[in-house]
């Protein structure tokens, strides 16, 4: 049995993830501060049932995870999923990563980080169905296995791995529409292999 | 140059390596199917490219998604987490003549 007074110590690392990690499932700061708090009072409350030594990182994120979805997620009664369509594989590269090659004189992860502002990153992620923008933010944001991502979700390893794929893909094409507002992307995508590239999707299903 | 032509390579091999992409990325691959994957990339500039876009692009994305708290926030997550009964969070937005 997990001792509480050792908990402030042990869930310190993860407050400033938890935050960030609730402001893009709020999308509101107002709301990610009353999820991140609600968040940290169940896991208090609850850390006596924490197994020491186990992953404390995934519990506090299914924490995290259960609470919006409980509380905060959008007030329908049975949010939607939003079909994302499969879409094209290496979109963003197919259109951008020439650019980033041409560039020689600077390391190709500067220039990537300079294409999209802050901001543009946060809102296309922000645009994901909340499935979608889970799944990706626990994955690429924080590191999370498949297995860890299941947990957390309370779903088959099988749908990580789906929503990961579309909600990547979908991520890409509303980057590329912020980098086509910064003129950088070219008119066309960039010759692809032997399959031609599917018809570009429709917008994403946010 | 595109993907998936080329004279000495099987476009089958590249099509393989960018549907395991983001499996692969994702360090979940079986150990035989990575140096597969691994294989490949040393052999074909254009997939190893494709590869290397999409893992700088991770990092950008984790990078740029990072927050810092708000004043005030720390002090209070930190209450809660001492077993201190937190004061009711007091937002901004809720005051009239906050400022900002």
């Amino acid at each position: 049995m997990a001792d509480q007074a050792t908990f402030a110590d042990q869930a310190a690392p993860f407050m400033g993830p938890l935050y960030a990690a609730a402001m893009r499932m709020t999308r509101n700061p107002a709301d990610a501060e009353d999820l991140v708090q609600e968040t940290f009072l169940r896991a208090y409350r609850g850390f006596g049932g924490f197994t020491e030594g186990t992953n404390l990182k995934a519990w506090l994120y299914r924490i995290l995870t259960n609470t919006f979805i409980n509380s905060y997620r959008s007030k329908q009664r049975r949010p939607q999923e939003t079909a994302l369509d499969e879409g094209e594989d290496l979109f963003l590269f197919r259109r951008l990563g020439g650019l980033e090659a041409a560039r020689a004189s600077r390391s190709a992860e500067d220039e990537l980080m300079d294409f999209f502002t802050d901001g543009e990153v946060k809102a296309a992620v922000e645009a994901l169905p909340e499935n979608f923008r889970m799944a990706v933010l626990l994955a690429d944001v924080e590191g999370f296995s498949y297995k860890e991502i299941a947990e957390i979700l309370d779903i088959p390893i099988g749908t990580v791995m789906s929503r990961l794929h579309r909600g990547r893909k979908a991520l890409q094409r509303a980057l590329y529409d912020y980098a086509s507002h910064h003129g950088l992307a070219p008119d066309a995508p960039e010759t692809v292999g032997a399959a031609a590239a599917p018809s570009p999707s429709s917008a994403s299903g946010a | 140059m595109a993907l998936g032509q080329h004279d000495d390579h099987d476009d089958g091999n590249c099509d393989e390596a960018i549907a395991s992409l983001y499996t692969y990325l994702d360090h979940e691959l079986s150990a035989d199917d990575m140096v597969r994957v691994r294989t490949h990339l040393e052999d074909c500039s254009p997939c190893f490219e494709a590869f290397d876009f999409e893992a700088e692009l991770r990092i950008v994305v984790a990078k740029k998604c990072t927050e810092s708290m708000p004043p005030g926030l720390l002090d209070r997550l930190l209450s809660i987490c001492k077993g201190e009964e937190p004061a009711v969070a007091e937002h901004p937005s809720d005051d009239a003549n906050a400022a900002t």
